[in-house]
C-alpha cells in the first residue's frame, strides 16, 4: 500500500516538473569540487550521516559504483543538484537489464551506461504505458515489466534528487526596475525562491494591482514582468515534492528528531529563527557553488560544520569512507596469495614470510575497518548481511593467521588469502545495494543479543567455512600430490580440529539464539527458517564428527563430508533469506538465488567428484595400503 | 566400550542403543526432515510444516517424524552415558557435553507436552484476564441469565468435527455439528434460505477453502443443527471464528450465546493496558521500539509494569512479551504473547553445561590437532 502511494507521488512529481524541462541544456563542462560540502550532515534511513556517505550510497544505487569516472560521489551529487543540466548528460545509469532498455525503445550501450537525458526522452514517449505498468500489481508483472518499472521509478527518484536544492539556487531574476524596486530587489541579480518567499507581502500588493483588469487593457512593462516572475516561481514550486535530502537540522536534540528537506520548509510555513538561519547558511553555500563550482567555499560552510565538529562519529565515518579499508585489505590478500604461489614455485622461505606479512597487513586493515564500523554504528558488526560477510571473512583470516603462526607450513596462508579475497568480493557485491550502515528493526535492535547470539553464530559460520576449506585443501592434495600422503594427513588433522571448534561456536550460537527467542518472544525454539538454518550446520557438523567416531567415515569420507560443510553454511546464511521473501529486506533477488545454486552444485561436484576419483585411483592401484 | 563386552541379548541391545551409529543415522534422517520441512514450508506454511515433520511421531504414513527421531537420540544418549562412557579425564568434555544435550532434549519434551502459548490483545484502557491459543479452537456455550456473571461451558477441539453432538445436562437444548471446515468464506445467498435456517445461515452460505499458508489467517466455520430451542427456532445455525457478535439463542426461557473461538486460557490475574507506545527511527517507518505500560491486577492489588521488546513481564509461571500491535485510527491495541512453560529453564542450564563441556573438549583436543605432528 505504502509503496504504491510513493510511486504515485513520484509520478505526480515527474508530471509537475515536466520532462521537457530536463531536455536540452548546455554540454557538460568542468566538474564541481565539493570540498567542505561533504562534511554536511544529513538524516537518511533513520540515522545521521555525512553527506559524503549519502552521496556514495545514492551513486551506488544508480551507478553500481561509489565513484563515477574517477570523480567522487559527493562531486557528482553536488553537480546533480546545482548544475543538473550538465549532470543529466552524464552516463550515470548502469542498467544491466537489457529488457528494460529495449522496452524503452533505446539502443543498447556497450558499457550498459545511459544518461538521464536518454532515459527521460524514452520515458516521456511512453509515459502512459509506464504509469499503467506501475499501477499493475507486482505479482502480475512479468520479469521484464518489473525491470522496466524499477528503472522508471529509479529515473523518477533521480529527478527528484536533482531538484532537492532548487529552492535555494539564485536563478530567478527581475528584469523590470520598477518591479524590482517595489519588492526591494536589485535588477538583473539572481534571487532564490526562499528570498522571494520573504517578500511575499510586497509581491501580493503588486498582484493586487493586476486584479480588476479587463481583457484588452494595456499591460505595462512592470505588469508583464510580474506575470513572467510569477510563472518562474510556479515552475520552481513544482519541485516542492523533492524531499529526499533531509539536511536542515532541527533545534536541540538532533539524533531523535526528524530533520527537514529544504523544500519542506519552503512550503510557505512560518519558520523558526533557527530554521531560517540554517536555510540561509545552506543558501549561501549553494549560491557560492552556483557562482563557481570550483570555488573554495569552506569558510561559508563553517557555521554548519560547527555542529559536525562535535560529532566525532560522523567525522569517523568520513575517515572510514575515505580510507576504504576493505578495498585496501583485499589488495594485500591478493598479494599474499601471489607471493605464496611464487614461494611454492621457487620454494623460497623468504617469499613465504613476505606472503605472511602481507596477509597480516591485510588482516590488520580488515580489523581497523571493522572497528570503525563498530564505533560508528555503536553495535557489533554482524547485523546486516553485508556486515556479516565482511566479519566472516575476518574470522576466516584470523583462524588462518593463527594456523600459520602455529604451523609455519603455508596451509594458513593458502586458506587465509583465498578466503579473505573471496569473502571481500562477495561483500562488495552486497555493498552495491546502497548504504551498508542501516538502522535495524526493533526486534534486532539489541546490542546484547547481537553481541552474543549473532556474533557467536557468525563466528561459527566463519570457523565452519575454514574447516570446509581445509578439507578442500586435503582433497586437492590427495588429487594432485598423491605421493605426499603426509601432507594430506596433516590437512586432515587440522580440518578435524577446526571442525570441533566449529561445532562449539555453531552449537552455542544456536542455543543462544533459542535463549534470545525465549527472552524476547517466549519460545526457545519455533522451527522458524533462521533457526532451521542454524541447526542445519550444527547437525551436519555433528554427523561429520560422529560419523568419524562411529567409524562410518574414514579419513577420505570425513574430508568429503567436511568439504560439503560450506553448502550448509551458505544455505543457512543466504538460502534462508531467499525462503523468507519479504520478511528480510536484504537478500532476495534472482542473482543471489542463482549464485547460491551454482555454489552448492559446484561444491557438491567438487567434493564428491574428487572423493570418487581418489577412491577409484586407490582401488586401481595394485598395492595400495588398505588402511586409510 | 567399557562395559560393552556382555554377550547376553540384553547386553547386545544396550550396546547397540549406546552406539554412535544410532546417532549418526538418526541425525542424517533428522537432516532430511529438516531440509524437506524447510522447503515445503513455502507451500504448507510454518505451522503445518512444523506439525507434519518436526512435532510428529510419524510422517508420510510410516516414516519416523522429528519427535520420534529426537526420542531415539534421547535414548541413544542415555544409553551411551550409562553403558558406553569412557570415564577418563581426556573425555570429560564429551561427557559433560552429552549430559547437557540430554537435558536440552528433556526440556524439549517438557515444552512440547506441558507448555501453552497464545496471544493476548488488549485495547488501551481495557483489562483482560485470558489469552487465546494461536491455532487450537474451542466451542463455548454461554448462559447469560445470571445477572452478575456469565456461565460458560467450553467444549474442546475433539467436539469440533462433523457429526459430533454437543450437549450438557444444564442446557435445555442439544447441538449436532452438521458440517465443519477449518477455513471458510461466507457467501451471501441469492435469496433467503427457507424454513429451518436461522441467524446468519438464513442469508449466508459457508464455503470451504484451502488452508492458508499463514495458519492463523484461517477462519473456521460450522453449521449446527439445534434442537430444543424456544419459539420453534430449531434448525440450522452458522457460527464462525472471529464473529463480531455471537449467535444468541433462547431456550427454556433463558438466553444463551454460542461461540466458535480460539481456545482460551484463563489467567489467575488480569492485565490492564494503560498506554502503548511505538517509536520509529526518525524520518522512517521502521520501528525502533515498542512498549506497553500495563497494570497487573491481582486480587485487587495493582502493580505497574512496562513490557517492551526484549523485556517481558514475568508473573507466576506466565511470561508476557510485546509481540505486536493493532493501530486503528487513534485507538491502539497491544498484542502480548503469553507463554506458560515449565521447561523454560532447561535450555539455560543445558547450554551452560554444554558450553563448559565443549570448552573442555576443545582445550584438551584441538591444540594437538592443529600443531604440526612431530612425524611431519
Amino acid at each position: 500500500m505504502k509503496s504504491v502511494s510513493i510511486h504515485r507521488v513520484l509520478i505526480f512529481l515527474g508530471f509537475l516538473m515536466g520532462w521537457g524541462a530536463v531536455l536540452g541544456g548546455e554540454a557538460y563542462e568542468s566538474p564541481v569540487r565539493a570540498g567542505a560540502f561533504q562534511e554536511l550532515i544529513i538524516q537518511d534511513q533513520g540515522r545521521l550521516k555525512p553527506l559524503d556517505t549519502f552521496a556514495r550510497s545514492q551513486l551506488l544505487l544508480y551507478h553500481a559504483k561509489s565513484t563515477i569516472d574517477r570523480q567522487k560521489a559527493i562531486d557528482w551529487l553536488l553537480e546533480l543538484m546545482i548544475a543538473p543540466q550538465a549532470a543529466y548528460q552524464r552516463k550515470v545509469f548502469k542498467v544491466r537489464e537489457k529488457e528494460a532498455i529495449l522496452g524503452l525503445g533505446m539502443g543498447l550501450d556497450p558499457e550498459s551506461r545511459y544518461s538521464f537525458i536518454e532515459l527521460s526522452q524514452a520515458i516521456r514517449e511512453r509515459q502512459e504505458s509506464l504509469n499503467q505498468l506501475v499501477e499493475k500489481g507486482e505479482e502480475e508483472r512479468t520479469r521484464a515489466e518489473g525491470q522496466l518499472v524499477t528503472l522508471y521509478l529509479k529515473a523518477l527518484r533521480y529527478l527528484a534528487l536533482s531538484r532537492s536544492l532548487t529552492g535555494l539556487i539564485p536563478d530567478i531574476r527581475v528584469s523590470n526596475p520598477e518591479l524590482a524596486e517595489a519588492i526591494g530587489f536589485e535588477v538583473g541579480k539572481g534571487y532564490t525562491y526562499r528570498q522571494f518567499l520573504e517578500v511575499r507581502g510586497a509581491m501580493a500588493n503588486e498582484l493586487e494591482s493586476l486584479r480588476g483588469r479587463r481583457e484588452g487593457d494595456a499591460i505595462s512593462p512592470k505588469e508583464s514582468a510580474l506575470i513572467d516572475l510569477v510563472q518562474q516561481l510556479n515552475v520552481k514550486l513544482a519541485d516542492r515534492s523533492s524531499q529526499i535530502l533531509k539536511i536542515v537540522m532541527p533545534e536541540g536534540e538532533q539524533e531523535e528528531t526528524v530533520w527537514h528537506a529544504p523544500w519542506e520548509l519552503l512550503d510557505g510555513r512560518e519558520l523558526t529563527p533557527w530554521q531560517l538561519d540554517r536555510l540561509k547558511e545552506l543558501e549561501s553555500i549553494v549560491t557560492a557553488f552556483y557562482a563557481d563550482g570550483l570555488a573554495q567555499v569552506s569558510q561559508d560552510v563553517d557555521p554548519l560544520v560547527g555542529a559536525i565538529n562535535a560529532e566525532v562519529k560522523l567525522k569517523a565515518e568520513l575517515v572510514y569512507n575515505k580510507a576504504n579499508f576493505f578495498r585496501n585489505s583485499i589488495v594485500f590478500y591478493i598479494l599474499a596469495f601471489l607471493l605464496l604461489l611464487v614461494s611454492y614455485i621457487f620454494t623460497s622461505k623468504w617469499v613465504g614470510r613476505l606472503s605472511f606479512a602481507s596477509l597480516i597487513i591485510g588482516f590488520a586493515l580488515h580489523l581497523v575497518g571493522l572497528l570503525f564500523r563498530i564505533y560508528i554504528m555503536g553495535r557489533p558488526p554482524v547485523s546486516t548481511l553485508y556486515e556479516s560477510i565482511i566479519f566472516v571473512g575476518w574470522v576466516l583470516v584470523l583462524l588462518s593467521v593463527i594456523l600459520e603462526a602455529v604451523r609455519h607450513d603455508t596451509l594458513g596462508l593458502l586458506v587465509g588469502s583465498v578466503a579473505g579475497t573471496a569473502l571481500h568480493f562477495i561483500g562488495f557485491s552486497y555493498s552495491a545495494e546502497g548504504d551498508t550502515m542501516r538502522m535495524l528493526v526493533a526486534v534486532l535492535n539489541s546490542n546484547f543479543w547481537l553481541g552474543t547470539h549473532v556474533l557467536t553464530i557468525t563466528i561459527g559460520y566463519g570457523v565452519a567455512l575454514t574447516a570446509g576449506l581445509v578439507a578442500h585443501v586435503y582433497l586437492l592434495l590427495r588429487l594432485f600430490f598423491p605421493a605426499q600422503r603426509k601432507w594430506a594427513k596433516e590437512a586432515f588433522r587440522v580440518s578435524y580440529g577446526i571442525c570441533l571448534v566449529a561445532v562449539f561456536f555453531t552449537t552455542f550460537g544456536t542455543i543462544l539464539g533459542g535463549i534470545w527467542g525465549d527472552q524476547s518472544w517466549g519460545r526457545f525454539w519455533g522451527w522458524v527458517t533462521k533457526e532451521k538454518g542454524a541447526v542445519l550446520i550444527v547437525l551436519w557438523l555433528l554427523i561429520v564428527s560422529h560419523g568419524r567416531l562411529a567409524g562410518r567415515l574414514k579419513e577420505l569420507g570425513f574430508s568429503v563430508a567436511l568439504a560439503l560443510t560450506p553448502i550448509s553454511v551458505a544455505l543457512a546464511w543466504f538460502g534462508v533469506n531467499l525462503l523468507q521473501v519479504g520478511l528480510h529486506s536484504y537478500g532476495f533477488d534472482d542473482g543471489v538465488a542463482a549464485n547460491l545454486y551454482y555454489f552448492c552444485v559446484g561444491e557438491a561436484v567438487f567434493a564428491i567428484g574428487s572423493g570418487l576419483v581418489i577412491q577409484i585411483r586407490r582401488l586401481r592401484a595394485p598395492k595400495a595400503p588398505i588402511k586409510n | 566400550m567399557s562395559r560393552g563386552k556382555s554377550k547376553s541379548t540384553l547386553g547386545r541391545i544396550a550396546r547397540f542403543l549406546a552406539s554412535p551409529e544410532v546417532f549418526f543415522y538418526t541425525a542424517i534422517w533428522l537432516l532430511v526432515l529438516l531440509v524437506v520441512g524447510t522447503i515445503t514450508q513455502k507451500w504448507d506454511g510454518l505451522y503445518l510444516a512444523q506439525q507434519k515433520y518436526f512435532s510428529s511421531w510419524f510422517t508420510w504414513g510410516i516414516l519416523p517424524g522429528g519427535r520420534l527421531a529426537m526420542t531415539v537420540m534421547f535414548i541413544n544418549l542415555t544409553f551411551k552415558l550409562i553403558f558406553n562412557s569412557p570415564w577418563r579425564f581426556s573425555r570429560i568434555g564429551t561427557l559433560i557435553t552429552h549430559s547437557g544435550m540430554l537435558l536440552l532434549l528433556l526440556g524439549g519434551f517438557f515444552t512440547a507436552y506441558f507448555s501453552n502459548e497464545g496471544s493476548m490483545p488488549i485495547p488501551e484502557g481495557q483489562t483482560s484476564s485470558y489469552y487465546q491459543d494461536y491455532h487450537e479452537l474451542e466451542f463455548a456455550v454461554i448462559d447469560k441469565s445470571p445477572t452478575d456473571y456469565d456461565a460458560v461451558t467450553v467444549f474442546s477441539k475433539e467436539y469440533i468435527r462433523r457429526g459430533s453432538v454437543i450437549s450438557h445436562e444444564a442446557f435445555p437444548f442439544s447441538i449436532r455439528v452438521r458440517s465443519f471446515s477449518r477455513n471458510v468464506d461466507l457467501v451471501q445467498r441469492e435469496s433467503t434460505a427457507g424454513e429451518g435456517f436461522h441467524g446468519l445461515a438464513r442469508r449466508y452460505e459457508m464455503v470451504s477453502k484451502e488452508l492458508e499458508n499463514e495458519f492463523s489467517r484461517n477462519m473456521a466455520g460450522m453449521i449446527l443443527d439445534l434442537q430444543g430451542l424456544d419459539d420453534g427456532a430449531d434448525g440450522a445455525y452458522l457460527v464462525f471464528q472471529f464473529m463480531q457478535v455471537p449467535q444468541t439463542l433462547r431456550a427454556g426461557g433463558k438466553e444463551y450465546a454460542i461461540e466458535l473461538r480460539n481456545k482460551r486460557y484463563q489467567l489467575p490475574f488480569s492485565i490492564e493496558l494503560i498506554d502503548f507506545t511505538k517509536k520509529v527511527h526518525p524520518g522512517t517507518q521502521t520501528a525502533s521500539h515498542y512498549s506497553s505500560l500495563v497494570n497487573v491486577v491481582d486480587q485487587g492489588l495493582k502493580r505497574e509494569v512496562l513490557i517492551s521488546m526484549n523485556e517481558p513481564l514475568r508473573n507466576l509461571e506466565y511470561t508476557f512479551y510485546q509481540a505486536s500491535f493493532i493501530e486503528d485510527g487513534p485507538d491502539e491495541t497491544t498484542v502480548l504473547a503469553v507463554v506458560q512453560n515449565v521447561g523454560r529453564n532447561f535450555p539455560y542450564v543445558s547450554s551452560i553445561i554444554m558450553c563448559i563441556g565443549l570448552l573442555f573438549h576443545l582445550i584438551l583436543q584441538v591444540p594437538k590437532l592443529l600443531r604440526r605432528s612431530k612425524r611431519a
